[in-house]
Protein backbone atom coordinates (compact mmCIF):
# COMPACT_ATOMS: atom_id res chain seq x y z
CA UNK A 1 0.00 0.00 0.00
CA UNK A 2 1.12 3.47 -0.80
CA UNK A 3 2.34 5.32 2.25
CA UNK A 4 0.07 8.76 0.78
CA UNK A 5 -3.19 6.41 0.92
CA UNK A 6 -5.39 5.71 3.57
CA UNK A 7 -5.60 3.23 5.83
CA UNK A 8 -8.55 1.38 6.89
CA UNK A 9 -8.62 2.53 10.22
CA UNK A 10 -8.33 6.16 8.41
CA UNK A 11 -11.29 4.86 5.82
CA UNK A 12 -13.09 3.92 8.63
CA UNK A 13 -12.61 7.42 10.77
CA UNK A 14 -13.98 9.05 7.57
CA UNK A 15 -17.04 7.17 7.17
CA UNK A 16 -17.92 8.08 11.04
CA UNK A 17 -17.82 11.82 10.41
CA UNK A 18 -21.34 13.36 10.80
CA UNK A 19 -23.47 14.06 7.22
CA UNK A 20 -25.44 16.34 9.17
CA UNK A 21 -25.68 19.69 11.22
CA UNK A 22 -27.88 21.83 12.01
CA UNK A 23 -27.71 25.50 11.44
CA UNK A 24 -29.32 28.24 13.56
CA UNK A 25 -33.26 28.39 12.95
CA UNK A 26 -32.76 32.07 12.26
CA UNK A 27 -30.88 31.49 9.25
CA UNK A 28 -34.25 29.39 7.69
CA UNK A 29 -36.49 32.86 8.66
CA UNK A 30 -33.99 35.38 7.15
CA UNK A 31 -33.58 32.88 4.15
CA UNK A 32 -37.35 33.17 3.59
CA UNK A 33 -37.33 36.83 4.35
CA UNK A 34 -34.73 37.56 1.54
CA UNK A 35 -36.37 35.06 -1.03
CA UNK A 36 -39.61 37.28 -0.37
CA UNK A 37 -37.67 40.31 -0.83
CA UNK A 38 -36.70 39.33 -3.98
CA UNK A 39 -40.50 38.14 -5.46
CA UNK A 40 -39.11 34.17 -5.30
CA UNK A 41 -41.46 33.31 -2.77
CA UNK A 42 -44.80 34.89 -2.26
CA UNK A 43 -45.55 37.04 0.48
CA UNK A 44 -48.59 35.57 1.50
CA UNK A 45 -48.22 33.64 4.63
CA UNK A 46 -49.62 29.74 5.31
CA UNK A 47 -52.54 31.44 7.48
CA UNK A 48 -53.87 33.95 5.01
CA UNK A 49 -52.58 37.37 6.20
CA UNK A 50 -51.34 39.72 3.86
CA UNK A 51 -47.96 40.97 5.14
CA UNK A 52 -47.62 43.31 2.47
CA UNK A 53 -45.09 46.22 3.10
CA UNK A 54 -47.39 48.75 3.04
CA UNK A 55 -50.29 46.29 5.45
CA UNK A 56 -47.06 46.07 7.60
CA UNK A 57 -46.33 49.73 7.70
CA UNK A 58 -49.78 50.52 8.61
CA UNK A 59 -50.03 48.27 11.45
CA UNK A 60 -46.61 49.76 12.78
CA UNK A 61 -47.59 53.63 12.30
CA UNK A 62 -50.58 52.40 13.64
CA UNK A 63 -49.63 50.89 16.78
CA UNK A 64 -46.95 53.57 17.52
CA UNK A 65 -49.66 56.18 17.17
CA UNK A 66 -51.40 54.23 19.91
CA UNK A 67 -48.43 54.05 21.81
CA UNK A 68 -48.05 57.76 21.52
CA UNK A 69 -51.67 58.36 21.62
CA UNK A 70 -51.52 56.44 25.33
CA UNK A 71 -48.78 58.27 26.41
CA UNK A 72 -51.11 61.70 25.82
CA UNK A 73 -54.16 60.23 27.62
CA UNK A 74 -51.58 59.35 30.74
CA UNK A 75 -51.50 55.63 29.95
CA UNK A 76 -47.80 54.97 29.13
CA UNK A 77 -47.55 51.47 28.57
CA UNK A 78 -44.62 51.38 26.67
CA UNK A 79 -42.98 48.88 24.53
CA UNK A 80 -44.42 46.09 26.21
CA UNK A 81 -47.89 47.10 24.79
CA UNK A 82 -46.83 47.60 21.28
CA UNK A 83 -45.02 44.38 20.87
CA UNK A 84 -47.71 42.63 22.60
CA UNK A 85 -50.46 44.23 20.27
CA UNK A 86 -48.24 43.67 17.24
CA UNK A 87 -47.94 39.69 18.14
CA UNK A 88 -51.59 40.09 18.35
CA UNK A 89 -52.38 41.51 15.45
CA UNK A 90 -49.87 39.00 13.92
CA UNK A 91 -51.30 36.00 15.68
CA UNK A 92 -53.75 35.57 17.88
CA UNK A 93 -56.60 37.01 15.54
CA UNK A 94 -59.45 40.03 16.38
CA UNK A 95 -60.64 39.04 19.49
CA UNK A 96 -57.42 39.19 20.89
CA UNK A 97 -56.20 41.93 19.10
CA UNK A 98 -58.84 44.10 19.75
CA UNK A 99 -58.34 43.11 24.13
CA UNK A 100 -55.17 44.36 23.62
CA UNK A 101 -55.62 48.12 22.89
CA UNK A 102 -58.74 48.68 24.94
CA UNK A 103 -57.19 51.21 27.10
CA UNK A 104 -56.84 53.66 24.07
CA UNK A 105 -58.98 56.03 22.87
CA UNK A 106 -61.62 55.44 20.57
CA UNK A 107 -59.82 56.60 17.34
CA UNK A 108 -57.28 54.15 18.22
CA UNK A 109 -59.19 51.15 18.66
CA UNK A 110 -61.08 52.19 15.46
CA UNK A 111 -57.76 51.97 13.85
CA UNK A 112 -56.43 48.69 14.80
CA UNK A 113 -59.98 47.03 14.54
CA UNK A 114 -59.87 47.98 10.51
CA UNK A 115 -56.71 46.96 9.95
CA UNK A 116 -57.19 43.63 11.75
CA UNK A 117 -60.41 43.34 9.64
CA UNK A 118 -58.48 44.61 6.58
CA UNK A 119 -56.11 41.10 7.06
CA UNK A 120 -59.16 38.90 7.27
CA UNK A 121 -61.06 40.09 4.47
CA UNK A 122 -60.79 38.70 1.58
CA UNK A 123 -63.07 40.67 -0.43
CA UNK A 124 -60.52 42.82 -2.79
CA UNK A 125 -63.10 46.26 -3.05
CA UNK A 126 -63.96 45.82 0.13
CA UNK A 127 -60.49 45.63 1.34
CA UNK A 128 -60.06 48.86 -0.12
CA UNK A 129 -62.81 50.41 1.67
CA UNK A 130 -61.45 48.85 5.06
CA UNK A 131 -57.97 49.97 4.26
CA UNK A 132 -58.90 53.03 3.64
CA UNK A 133 -61.40 52.91 6.58
CA UNK A 134 -58.42 52.00 8.85
CA UNK A 135 -55.98 55.16 7.43
CA UNK A 136 -58.31 57.71 7.88
CA UNK A 137 -58.72 56.71 11.38
CA UNK A 138 -54.79 56.46 12.17
CA UNK A 139 -54.62 60.12 9.88
CA UNK A 140 -57.30 61.35 13.02
CA UNK A 141 -55.16 59.67 15.13
CA UNK A 142 -51.77 60.87 14.01
CA UNK A 143 -53.79 64.47 14.25
CA UNK A 144 -54.99 64.36 17.97
CA UNK A 145 -51.27 63.37 19.25
CA UNK A 146 -50.00 66.55 17.08
CA UNK A 147 -52.64 68.73 19.01
CA UNK A 148 -51.71 67.17 22.89
CA UNK A 149 -47.51 67.24 21.60
CA UNK A 150 -47.20 69.52 18.75
CA UNK A 151 -43.74 68.87 18.38
CA UNK A 152 -43.45 65.03 18.37
CA UNK A 153 -41.65 63.75 15.73
CA UNK A 154 -43.34 60.57 14.98
CA UNK A 155 -47.15 61.90 14.85
CA UNK A 156 -45.49 64.72 12.72
CA UNK A 157 -43.66 62.03 10.56
CA UNK A 158 -47.00 60.19 10.05
CA UNK A 159 -49.35 63.38 8.66
CA UNK A 160 -46.28 64.33 6.49
CA UNK A 161 -46.67 61.28 4.67
CA UNK A 162 -50.20 61.61 4.16
CA UNK A 163 -49.83 65.17 3.11
CA UNK A 164 -47.27 63.86 0.58
CA UNK A 165 -50.24 62.25 -1.00
CA UNK A 166 -48.24 58.80 -0.25
CA UNK A 167 -51.59 57.91 1.17
CA UNK A 168 -55.06 58.69 0.04
CA UNK A 169 -57.40 59.19 3.33
CA UNK A 170 -60.36 60.07 0.88
CA UNK A 171 -61.19 57.24 0.18
CA UNK A 172 -61.03 56.68 -3.72
CA UNK A 173 -57.56 55.20 -3.18
CA UNK A 174 -56.88 51.86 -5.52
CA UNK A 175 -56.49 48.50 -3.79
CA UNK A 176 -52.86 48.40 -4.58
CA UNK A 177 -49.67 48.20 -2.19
CA UNK A 178 -47.81 51.50 -1.25
CA UNK A 179 -44.97 51.27 0.80
CA UNK A 180 -45.12 53.84 3.63
CA UNK A 181 -42.03 55.61 4.77
CA UNK A 182 -41.76 57.72 8.48
CA UNK B 1 -20.62 13.23 -4.31
CA UNK B 2 -22.57 11.07 -1.58
CA UNK B 3 -25.66 12.97 -1.29
CA UNK B 4 -28.86 11.19 0.69
CA UNK B 5 -31.67 9.84 -0.87
CA UNK B 6 -33.68 12.09 -2.70
CA UNK B 7 -37.42 11.64 -2.87
CA UNK B 8 -37.42 12.80 -6.94
CA UNK B 9 -41.25 12.80 -6.89
CA UNK B 10 -41.59 14.85 -4.01
CA UNK B 11 -38.99 17.36 -4.57
CA UNK B 12 -40.10 17.92 -8.49
CA UNK B 13 -43.90 18.50 -6.48
CA UNK B 14 -42.18 20.85 -3.99
CA UNK B 15 -40.80 22.69 -6.93
CA UNK B 16 -43.38 23.32 -9.15
CA UNK B 17 -45.37 24.46 -6.57
CA UNK B 18 -41.90 26.71 -5.61
CA UNK B 19 -41.37 27.87 -9.45
CA UNK B 20 -45.22 28.22 -9.88
CA UNK B 21 -47.07 30.04 -7.01
CA UNK B 22 -43.57 30.28 -4.78
CA UNK B 23 -45.15 28.80 -1.78
CA UNK B 24 -43.77 29.21 1.20
CA UNK B 25 -44.87 26.09 2.97
CA UNK B 26 -42.75 24.19 0.08
CA UNK B 27 -39.83 26.03 0.38
CA UNK B 28 -39.31 25.64 3.94
CA UNK B 29 -40.18 21.85 3.47
CA UNK B 30 -37.06 21.47 0.43
CA UNK B 31 -34.50 23.84 2.80
CA UNK B 32 -35.37 21.29 5.79
CA UNK B 33 -34.82 18.58 3.38
CA UNK B 34 -31.34 19.36 2.28
CA UNK B 35 -29.81 22.43 4.40
CA UNK B 36 -28.40 19.97 7.54
CA UNK B 37 -26.49 17.27 4.45
CA UNK B 38 -25.34 20.84 2.83
CA UNK B 39 -24.66 22.95 5.87
CA UNK B 40 -22.07 20.03 7.06
CA UNK B 41 -20.33 19.78 3.83
CA UNK B 42 -20.10 23.47 3.74
CA UNK B 43 -18.83 24.18 7.45
CA UNK B 44 -16.43 21.32 7.31
CA UNK B 45 -14.92 22.87 4.16
CA UNK B 46 -14.91 26.15 5.30
CA UNK B 47 -13.19 25.36 8.72
CA UNK B 48 -16.00 25.31 11.37
CA UNK B 49 -16.71 28.92 10.43
CA UNK B 50 -20.38 28.92 11.49
CA UNK B 51 -21.55 32.38 10.40
CA UNK B 52 -19.49 32.24 6.98
CA UNK B 53 -21.02 28.54 6.09
CA UNK B 54 -24.19 30.29 7.13
CA UNK B 55 -23.89 32.87 4.81
CA UNK B 56 -22.52 30.34 1.98
CA UNK B 57 -25.84 27.90 2.74
CA UNK B 58 -27.88 31.46 2.67
CA UNK B 59 -26.38 32.65 -0.82
CA UNK B 60 -26.47 28.59 -2.46
CA UNK B 61 -30.49 29.38 -1.64
CA UNK B 62 -30.73 32.51 -3.20
CA UNK B 63 -29.21 31.40 -6.45
CA UNK B 64 -30.81 27.61 -6.29
CA UNK B 65 -34.78 29.74 -5.85
CA UNK B 66 -33.35 32.05 -8.71
CA UNK B 67 -32.55 29.19 -11.26
CA UNK B 68 -35.23 26.86 -9.97
CA UNK B 69 -37.46 27.14 -13.29
CA UNK B 70 -34.75 26.25 -15.43
CA UNK B 71 -33.52 23.24 -13.56
CA UNK B 72 -34.08 20.02 -15.42
CA UNK B 73 -33.78 16.79 -13.39
CA UNK B 74 -30.77 16.12 -15.61
CA UNK B 75 -29.36 15.12 -12.06
CA UNK B 76 -30.80 14.75 -8.42
CA UNK B 77 -32.13 17.93 -7.19
CA UNK B 78 -29.92 17.55 -4.17
CA UNK B 79 -26.77 16.69 -6.30
CA UNK B 80 -27.30 20.37 -8.12
CA UNK B 81 -27.94 22.23 -4.77
CA UNK B 82 -24.33 20.79 -3.23
CA UNK B 83 -22.79 21.93 -6.88
CA UNK B 84 -24.21 25.14 -6.24
CA UNK B 85 -23.18 25.64 -2.20
CA UNK B 86 -19.52 23.89 -3.18
CA UNK B 87 -19.37 27.11 -5.71
CA UNK B 88 -20.50 29.29 -3.21
CA UNK B 89 -17.82 27.72 -0.37
CA UNK B 90 -14.70 28.17 -3.03
CA UNK B 91 -15.80 31.66 -3.90
CA UNK B 92 -16.36 33.10 -0.14
CA UNK B 93 -13.18 31.26 0.66
CA UNK B 94 -11.73 33.31 -2.25
CA UNK B 95 -13.23 36.24 -1.40
CA UNK B 96 -11.92 36.20 2.32
CA UNK B 97 -8.67 35.70 1.16
CA UNK B 98 -8.01 32.34 1.83
CA UNK B 99 -5.52 30.52 -0.19
CA UNK B 100 -7.10 27.13 -1.85
CA UNK B 101 -3.31 26.51 -3.39
CA UNK B 102 -1.06 25.08 -0.80
CA UNK B 103 2.55 25.01 -1.36
CA UNK B 104 4.20 22.08 0.83
CA UNK B 105 6.38 23.47 3.70
CA UNK B 106 8.66 21.22 5.43
CA UNK B 107 9.21 23.55 8.43
CA UNK B 108 5.63 24.23 8.79
CA UNK B 109 4.77 23.45 12.36
CA UNK B 110 1.61 21.65 12.84
CA UNK B 111 -0.64 23.43 15.23
CA UNK B 112 -1.07 22.51 19.06
CA UNK B 113 -4.48 22.41 19.73
CA UNK B 114 -5.50 24.12 23.02
CA UNK B 115 -5.81 21.86 26.17
CA UNK B 116 -8.87 20.28 27.24
CA UNK B 117 -9.32 18.46 30.20
CA UNK B 118 -9.42 14.32 29.24
CA UNK B 119 -10.09 15.20 25.73
CA UNK B 120 -8.46 14.04 22.51
CA UNK B 121 -8.27 15.61 19.54
CA UNK B 122 -10.73 13.72 16.90
CA UNK B 123 -10.67 13.84 13.35
CA UNK B 124 -13.46 16.80 12.94
CA UNK B 125 -11.26 19.06 14.86
CA UNK B 126 -7.83 17.95 13.10
CA UNK B 127 -9.52 18.92 9.77
CA UNK B 128 -10.27 22.35 11.25
CA UNK B 129 -6.72 22.86 11.74
CA UNK B 130 -5.59 22.23 8.21
CA UNK B 131 -4.37 25.01 5.96
CA UNK B 132 -7.67 25.91 3.48
CA UNK B 133 -6.18 24.19 0.17
CA UNK B 134 -5.30 21.10 1.86
CA UNK B 135 -8.31 20.93 3.94
CA UNK B 136 -10.67 21.55 0.63
CA UNK B 137 -9.38 18.94 -1.25
CA UNK B 138 -9.18 16.59 1.73
CA UNK B 139 -12.69 16.63 2.20
CA UNK B 140 -14.05 17.02 -1.24
CA UNK B 141 -11.98 13.71 -2.09
CA UNK B 142 -12.05 11.53 0.99
CA UNK B 143 -15.30 12.69 3.02
CA UNK B 144 -17.28 13.93 0.11
CA UNK B 145 -16.00 11.05 -2.89
CA UNK B 146 -15.35 13.34 -5.40
CA UNK B 147 -13.08 12.47 -8.30
CA UNK B 148 -10.14 14.38 -8.96
CA UNK B 149 -11.33 15.32 -12.46
CA UNK B 150 -14.46 17.17 -10.60
CA UNK B 151 -12.59 18.80 -7.84
CA UNK B 152 -10.10 20.19 -10.16
CA UNK B 153 -12.66 21.88 -12.23
CA UNK B 154 -14.33 23.05 -9.24
CA UNK B 155 -10.69 24.40 -8.23
CA UNK B 156 -9.73 25.64 -11.23
CA UNK B 157 -6.95 23.41 -11.28
CA UNK B 158 -5.23 20.78 -12.72
CA UNK B 159 -6.38 16.93 -11.94
CA UNK B 160 -2.69 16.35 -11.34
CA UNK B 161 -2.81 18.94 -8.61
CA UNK B 162 -5.87 18.08 -6.79
CA UNK B 163 -3.96 14.63 -6.48
CA UNK B 164 -0.56 15.94 -5.18
CA UNK B 165 -2.71 18.04 -3.04
CA UNK B 166 -4.41 15.18 -1.53
CA UNK B 167 -0.91 13.55 -0.55
CA UNK B 168 0.21 16.40 0.73
CA UNK B 169 -3.35 17.04 3.14
CA UNK B 170 -3.38 13.35 3.83
CA UNK B 171 0.29 13.56 5.47
CA UNK B 172 -0.55 17.06 7.01
CA UNK B 173 -3.27 15.24 8.41
CA UNK B 174 -1.40 12.90 10.16
CA UNK B 175 1.21 15.06 11.59
CA UNK B 176 -1.77 16.90 13.33
CA UNK B 177 -2.76 14.14 14.82
CA UNK B 178 0.57 12.06 15.43
CA UNK B 179 1.70 15.59 17.58
CA UNK B 180 -1.88 15.52 19.20
CA UNK B 181 -1.05 12.10 19.86
CA UNK B 182 2.59 13.01 21.28
CA UNK B 183 1.07 15.62 23.42
CA UNK B 184 -1.54 13.95 25.05
CA UNK B 185 0.96 10.92 26.15
CA UNK B 186 3.39 13.52 27.37
CA UNK B 187 0.31 15.00 29.87
CA UNK B 188 -0.74 11.33 30.74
Amino acid sequence: MRDHDLTPAEREAFAKLSRERQPSDLLEESTVQILRQRGLLASRPQHGLVLSPAWLATAAAAVLALVFGSFAVGQWTGSRQTSDTILALHEQGNAQAVAQVQQASSEYLTALTNLVRLAATANANERSQVRDAALTSLYSAAGQVVQLAPNDPMAARILQAFERSEIDTTGAAEDHHQVIWF
Amino acid sequence: MKIIPDSPGEDRDLINRIVNSGEEKAFRELYRRYTPRLFQSVWRLLGGADIEAEDVIQETWIRACSNLEKFRYESAFGTWLTGIGLNVARDSLRRHGRNLMVEWDETWDAPVPPPKLAERLDLEQALQLLPDGYRMVLVLHDVEGMKHNDIAALLGIETGTSKSQLHNARKRLRQILSTEEEEYHAGS
